[in-house]
């Protein structure tokens, strides 16, 4: 049996909810957030952010309700093209209506105005200019998933060249607008360690402890310790060190080794070029976030007035241990498995301090803040498991009182 | 003897039958050879994208995606304001705006630098382009604890209803629009299985996901049989273009999401020496090396070379042939089950041995685009058997597919 005509059910409930009067009651709530921006902004934003919500999700349906009826025939075409145009007034009067510091949902409205408009036209073409259309916007959409897959750096090379000039030029705003950026190098080159940040505070009186994440014991859902573990990968991009500064580093380490008597000595088993990750622009304004948060989130420790004073973050690589070591029945737990880069002291604001000073035009580092910032700090284990854990010592010491 | 003239000249090119390859070719071949490669060309283009197709896969990819989507933004709900919170998040507003104004677009110039100049004098090989990106979020502008957690819940609502196929074409949306705000404000705390999420919801948008398997078609059956009297019968879900275009398109992307991680592989010396999967084995993050029986075996394997090399090179290399081959195979109807199962083992493994069993169910999804609405016809009239009324929008829905009917060819 075939399907219950629409006509045959058309209640006066039905009749009213046909597009056109929808639409129109999309376009009288976008109105009223219009007026009442004009009265007052601030006291009604929450009813105008309703009232602009309701109006777009009434003009969608409207516009699924006139697609639904629509046919080949011209007459048809032309009616519904006419229903999405108008809708696209929606989003336009919403564009309108919002307020100026709602930028991203200006983008995304005008992101709809287009969608609208490109649906009309669609709709109003014949069977054949429609599908050209978009097959054009099929090779489009999958161009620009290749070119996020081919714009990647590969390794020791500079990216493709055409595939960084489409990147640029023609689909960055569309890949980031609907997050079709992954270049799905899943676990490639080599699939490498995981990072962790390790926080270590201290607070008015004297007390310290640590706060690591990723933390499985400490996530509520296994879904939060995935998402701990992604975020402390961007605090993983290091830029390209001159050697000429590595050397000033290094120099201006052991002069501050030497005049307070902090002896920490490099890692014996990392390259000497591998101890000195200098994190890149990126990388810092994250770290500089994570510490804010924390600083928020501990402001203090048992009673209000034990405040927190200060609170340093590593970034550690959590080494795979490997099969020899699991053979001979160490654990991928031991100590000598963390590499912790010193990523800088913070207030209880979470303010950087102690950072290197920059020169602002030329953004060349003027003079060398904390000596042992982005320097991997050394746990190490010797052949009967002593453990030497120059972290904790780190931690603790207060050898920026003494610049 | 005369030649038998080939099969694409009998289909397409008629003029070539009288005087056949034998005779030499007739005068203007070659351009009606060229035309014939057009047409196939249009012909093959056409069936791919613009042929129709049944909507019951696309229901059933929305109900499992439905859920995940439903889990993972349940899941924000521990901890909402260290996620989207303003300042009290993790990436907080002052990131945020780096994020979206500071971020250098680096792009390369357009002449060749010349190498015959001193390094003080050498032209830069790339100049920022512009700052900052084109995310958006109404998270990046609602501060407010009270708007947030409302907000919050209105997304989770939009995506039950989806979930369930009420309303699909606007919850669709809403759920997508969902999915992206908070990837979009959270963007350092995502990883592979977000992009799945989005690309699933995507393409789940586009199409008619709603028309079976759905609150939707129940209702609609429920109105017939008010109308139409209890004897009233559902027909089948119309096949339409756009149910096939976006079944295309998880098709297609799926292929492009593993070509590209297998070529990508193919960088890495890891990979070619067959060790590769040691580190993701015995990653401590990801790995379950605290249960017990997994742990054990890590180390049986570790005391017995031959098998350890064994064990790691084997599944490299079943890494990479699966990653470079199935976006081949996948379209080959016999081959088909090969390529379907290799692609569950695999996601299977990475959901048990790597701990993204979300990832990895996102990616199941995708597949499931390559399966036949019989089968899942067939799924969900068991399904329906076995429940009764529990589960009412299995109602009204058309005849299941027969067992014979279950091949993947399409």
């Amino acid at each position: 049996m075939a399907d219950v005509p629409v006509e045959a059910r058309t209640p006066l409930l039905q009749s009213w909810l046909r597009p056109w009067p929808v639409l129109c009651a999309a376009l009288g709530a976008t109105l009223l957030a219009g007026l009442l921006k004009g009265v007052d902004a601030t006291s009604t934003a929450p009813i105008r952010a309703l009232l602009l919500l309701a109006g777009l999700v009434m003009a969608g349906s409207a516009v699924v309700k006139a697609v639904r009826r629509r046919t080949e025939d011209l007459d048809n075409r032309l009616e519904v093209s006419s229903q999405i145009a108008i809708a696209s007034l929606v989003p336009l009067g919403a564009f309108l209506g919002i307020d100026w510091e709602w930028d991203s949902a200006r983008m995304v409205l005008i992101a709809l105005i287009g969608v609208a408009l490109f649906g009309a036209l669609l709709v109003l073409l014949p069977s054949q200019a429609r599908r050209f259309l978009i097959s054009l916007l099929i090779l489009y959409h999958f161009g620009g998933i290749f070119t996020a897959v081919l714009s990647v750096k590969p390794p020791n090379a500079p990216p493709m060249w055409l595939a960084n000039q489409l990147w640029v030029h023609v689909y960055q705003p569309y890949v980031q607008f609907l997050y079709v950026n992954n270049a799905y190098h899943f676990y490639s080159p080599d699939p490498g360690p995981p990072t962790m940040l390790w926080a270590h505070l201290k607070y008015a009186d004297g007390t310290t402890e640590w706060t690591k994440f990723p933390d499985r014991q400490n996530s509520p859902v296994p879904m939060h310790y995935q998402r701990m573990l992604a975020m402390t990968e961007s605090t993983n991009n290091v830029a390209v060190l001159p050697d000429v500064l590595f050397q000033l580093r290094q120099k201006h380490r052991e002069d501050a080794m030497t005049a307070h008597k902090l002896q920490i000595p490099p890692h014996p088993f990392v390259l000497p070029n591998l101890q000195l990750q200098v994190p890149n622009e990126y990388s810092k304004v994250m770290v500089a976030s994570y510490a804010r948060h924390l600083a928020r989130e501990n402001p203090w420790k048992n009673s209000p007035g034990n405040k927190l004073v200060r609170l340093r973050l590593y970034r550690v690589k959590h080494e795979i241990i490997s099969p020899y070591d699991v053979a001979t029945g160490h654990s991928p737990l031991e100590k000598k498995h963390y590499l912790a880069y010193y990523q800088g002291q913070f207030d209880s604001e979470g303010r950087m301090q102690f950072d290197d000073v920059v020169e602002p035009k030329t953004q060349q580092v003027v003079k060398f803040g904390d000596p042992f910032l982005y320097w991997l700090i050394p746990i190490m284990q010797d052949a009967t498991n002593n453990v030497t854990d120059y972290v904790e010592m780190h931690a603790k010491a207060e050898y920026q009182r003494k610049e | 003897m005369r030649q038998r003239p080939h099969r694409k000249d009998v289909i397409h090119t008629p003029q070539a039958l009288p005087g056949g390859p034998r005779d030499g070719p007739p005068a203007g071949k070659e351009s009606r050879e060229g035309e014939s490669l057009v047409t196939d060309f249009y012909r093959g283009w056409e069936g791919f994208w613009f042929s129709k197709a049944d909507p019951t896969t696309l229901g059933f990819i929305r109900i499992c995606a439905g859920i995940l989507i439903l889990y993972v933004h349940l899941s924000y709900s521990f901890g909402l304001m260290s996620y989207v919170g303003g300042d009290r998040a993790w990436l907080d507003k002052e990131a945020v705006a780096f994020i979206r104004e500071q971020y250098p677009v680096e792009v390369y110039v357009w002449h060749f630098p010349s190498p015959y100049v001193t390094s003080a004098e050498q032209d830069p090989i790339y100049y920022i382009n512009s700052k900052g990106s084109y995310s958006w979020s109404p998270f990046f502008h609602i501060d407010d604890p009270f708007w947030i957690v409302t907000l919050h819940i209105g997304f989770l609502v939009a995506m039950t209803l989806f979930t369930l196929g009420l309303w699909t074409r606007v919850t669709s949306v809403l759920t997508w629009f969902g999915v992206v705000s908070y990837i979009q404000r959270a963007s350092t705390l995502l990883f592979g299985m977000d992009s799945m999420m989005v690309l699933v919801i995507l393409y789940l948008m586009l199409s008619p996901c709603g028309d079976a398997l759905s609150l939707d078609r129940w209702l609609q059956w429920r109105r017939g049989r008010k109308l139409a009297g209890p004897s009233y019968q559902l027909p089948p879900p119309e096949p339409s273009v756009s149910a096939n275009f976006a079944l295309r398109c998880l098709q297609l992307n799926f292929c492009i999401i593993y070509l590209a991680a297998g070529t990508s592989k193919l960088l890495g010396s890891l990979w070619w020496n067959g060790t590769a999967l040691w580190n993701c084995f015995a990653n401590y993050s990801f790995a379950p090396m605290g249960v017990g029986i997994y742990y054990e075996t890590l180390v049986f394997l570790c005391r017995h070379r031959w098998l350890w090399e064994l064990a790691m090179t084997g599944s490299a290399i079943f890494t990479l042939m699966l990653e470079l081959g199935v976006p081949f195979v996948i379209w080959s109807p016999r081959l088909r089950w090969l390529g379907i199962t290799g692609a569950v083992l695999l996601h299977t493994g990475i959901g048990l041995f790597m701990g993204l069993t979300t990832f990895s169910m996102f990616m199941l999804c995708m597949v499931a685009a390559f399966l036949p609405p019989e089968a899942i016809r067939y799924l969900a009239k068991e399904v329906r058997d076995q429940t009764g009324k529990l589960l009412p929008f299995l109602a009204g829905q058309p005849q299941a597919g027969k067992r014979e009917e279950l091949v993947l060819s399409r």
